[in-house]
């Protein structure tokens, strides 16, 4: 059941309206919630049910099992068979045909062909969304940052919730689980905000990101050899502002649904696009991720308590991480890696920026160094508009490696762009606009829908409906026909 | 109230949205947010209001959508019903011209969708859209890759 559907718009009616009407009955309450993520769930493939079942299980039972104190020993034998039974999980369904496929290339490149047991795994949707979640609650607990729930209603919610569940965000134990202990409530400005947060997201996913897709993307990476440098160019531009339009708006349209049931999750995209730095950009694109892979991957790895060297590495390691997260193919993996190189690149370079403006600060008396140091600091460029042009051309051009089937065709694309052919064929005006406006929009201040939220929520409840209604009915106007899955779901 | 407080949110907690519900948590009658459990249910009633009022909206004039959502349901006696009442219902949209709009603005899109530089500041190839080498074989896997995403 997508978002964007008649199916899903009859389901949430019916949702919000009979969870309401059991908002006084806070624990029923939870168990229809629960249902109805598991029906929700179920509509894809009801088989995977078991396995969301025993994952929540495992991290229920680990969970008990930990409790608030005890012996350290035991506490860490626990969450160490809790991880591995999650990541075994997780690494079965998602990356077991990827190993052993590199693993089959490997022996057959030193002359060791194996037949090797290949199985034809389907991948059960948003598993790696639920499988860091219940991680996230095992660890809290080990950490004490958190209680064991009482009730296994709330873990086995936490972890099925409906509007997070298949595509994130990847919402925190600590944030949601106090939210299931007190009475749901609703308020006219988070009603408002609910509203206009699915609207925009239906609006990023139907029109921009399907767009996009159907004009240039798809065709560019399909056969990058028939198209010109200049639709390759920014046919890598359009896939960054596709994916990031298919992925927040599915975050906004999640964040507002579960707005509108009186639940609270947090950003998960904050302009990324309009990103000064690479840094920076990491830091506002998929939030809940990357502070999960923060928390849990790369502060155990002490990334900066044991000098440079360890903390580049460990930002190599985890964003090669992140990669493989993403699928389970050698392009992620590359993509991730490039991804951390770059990281490291621009710190290095940054500290380099700083170490000359430095030198031409204390130079003092000695006139040829401060000359020349001066020269340098003159040279370097410290424009946010500067910075904002070299990481969205560097991020739009690593990401031929996200999007590319296989290495065969990220060469292919390559090596079309560096022909530099200037004859656009698909990048047309339209395709300009669309990436260029939406580009343009991540420069509008971060709390711009709260404003106009806060504007709407004193319409009458009929003109707020005429105007969602319209809006609606542009979107669907103005749209492609059909409803591409959400580029998300298969991770 | 004091729960929004406990728990921050970086999306819904903006501080813009604290000073609304600083104001009030629910909703009156006129729409202005006020305080107290019964304004809180006028919110879910004033919610379901607007989804409702949106979904006449779009029934009204978007019954093209309604029909094909119909028909793409699994056929039964309840669906065959719905599906002849669905055709009566976009026939009168059609003859009241609520059906229009939607015509009129996928025409001036799709008019926009097809024009070319050339067309807007007379430069580029015109030729160029025909000059794609569609004979280049596609990679082994691009099927694939597609049917992801």
């Amino acid at each position: 059941m997508l978002f964007p559907t008649t199916e899903f718009a009859i389901f949430f009616l019916l949702v919000f309206l009979l969870s309401w009407s059991l908002a006084g009955r806070l624990q029923a309450r939870k168990l229809f919630l629960l249902g109805v993520s598991y029906f929700f769930y179920g509509y894809w493939d009801w088989r995977f049910l078991a396995l969301l079942f025993t994952s929540s299980l495992i991290n229920f039972l680990a969970g008990m099992a930990l409790g608030p104190g005890g012996d350290a020993g035991r506490r860490k034998l626990i969450v160490g068979v809790a991880v591995v039974l999650n990541l075994t999980i997780l690494g079965f369904f998602k990356y077991y045909g990827f190993f052993l496929t590199s693993l089959a290339d490997l022996l057959a490149s030193v002359g060791l062909s194996r037949d090797l047991p290949l199985l034809d795994i389907v991948l059960p949707i948003g598993i790696s969304f639920f499988t860091f979640q219940g991680l996230s609650y095992v660890i809290d607990i080990y950490r004490g940052d958190i209680e064991p729930v009482k009730e296994p209603t709330d873990l086995f919610l936490y972890i099925s919730f409906f509007p997070q569940l298949v595509a994130g965000p990847i919402v925190r134990a600590s944030d949601f689980l106090p939210q299931l202990r007190e009475p749901p409530r609703l308020d006219a400005a988070t009603v408002t905000f609910g509203f206009l947060l699915i609207m925009v997201g239906l609006f990023k996913k139907m029109v921009l990101a399907s767009y996009l897709a159907t004009e240039i993307v798809d065709d560019v990476f399909a056969v990058p050899g028939a198209y010109s440098s200049v639709d390759l160019f920014f046919g890598a531009h359009a896939f960054v502002v596709q994916i990031y339009c298919d992925f927040s708006g599915y975050s906004d349209i999640a964040i507002g649904v579960a707005a509108l049931l009186g639940y609270r999750f947090k950003k998960n995209f904050d302009r990324p696009l309009s990103a000064p730095s690479l840094q920076e950009l990491w830091q506002r694109w998929h939030i809940s991720l990357t502070s999960w892979l923060r928390d849990y991957l790369y502060r155990p790895l002490k990334g900066r308590k044991r000098g440079s060297a360890h903390m580049y590495r460990n930002l190599i390691l985890t964003m090669m991480v992140a990669g493989l997260w993403h699928g389970a193919a050698w392009t992620f993996v590359i993509w991730g890696t490039l991804q951390g190189v770059m990281l490291v690149l621009e710190r290095l370079i940054k500290g380099g920026v700083r170490s000359v403006r430095r030198a031409a600060e204390e130079a003092g008396p000695d006139a040829r160094r401060a000359a020349l140091a001066g020269r340098l600091a003159k040279w370097l460029p410290e424009s946010p508009l500067f910075g904002w042009f070299v990481t969205i051309n560097l991020f739009a051009l690593t990401s031929v490696f996200f999007r590319a089937p296989d290495l065969g065709t990220v060469w292919e694309y390559f090596a079309g762009l560096a022909q530099l052919d200037m004859t656009p064929q698909k990048f047309t005006p339209f395709v300009a606009l669309l990436i260029g406006g939406s580009i343009a929009a991540q420069f509008m201040p971060s709390d711009t829908l709260q404003l106009r939220a806060a504007q709407l929520q004193k319409l009458r409840p009929i003109t707020a409906g005429l105007l969602l209604g319209l809006g609606l009915l542009t979107i669907e106007m103005i749209g492609p026909r059909g409803v591409a899955p959400f580029i998300y779901f298969q991770f | 109230m004091t729960r929004h407080m406990k728990i921050p949110s970086r999306h819904v907690a903006s501080p813009v949205l604290e000073r609304s519900r600083q104001s009030g948590a629910g909703c009156s009658k006129d729409g202005v947010a006020k305080g107290g459990p019964v304004a809180h249910k006028r919110c879910v009633r004033n919610a379901t209001v607007t989804m409702l009022v949106a979904a006449v909206v779009l029934l009204v004039f978007n019954s093209t959508g309604l029909k094909s959502w119909l028909r793409d349901l699994p056929g039964n006696r309840a669906t065959d019903v719905l599906v002849e009442r669905a055709d009566q219902w976009h026939a009168l949209m059609q003859r009241v011209g609520f059906t229009r709009p939607k015509v009129v603005v996928q025409d001036a899109l799709s008019t926009f969708r097809e024009a070319d530089w050339i067309d807007l500041f007379g430069v580029g190839d015109v030729e160029a859209r025909e000059s794609v080498n569609l004979d280049a074989e596609p990679p082994p896997n691009h099927d694939a890759r597609r049917n992801r995403h």
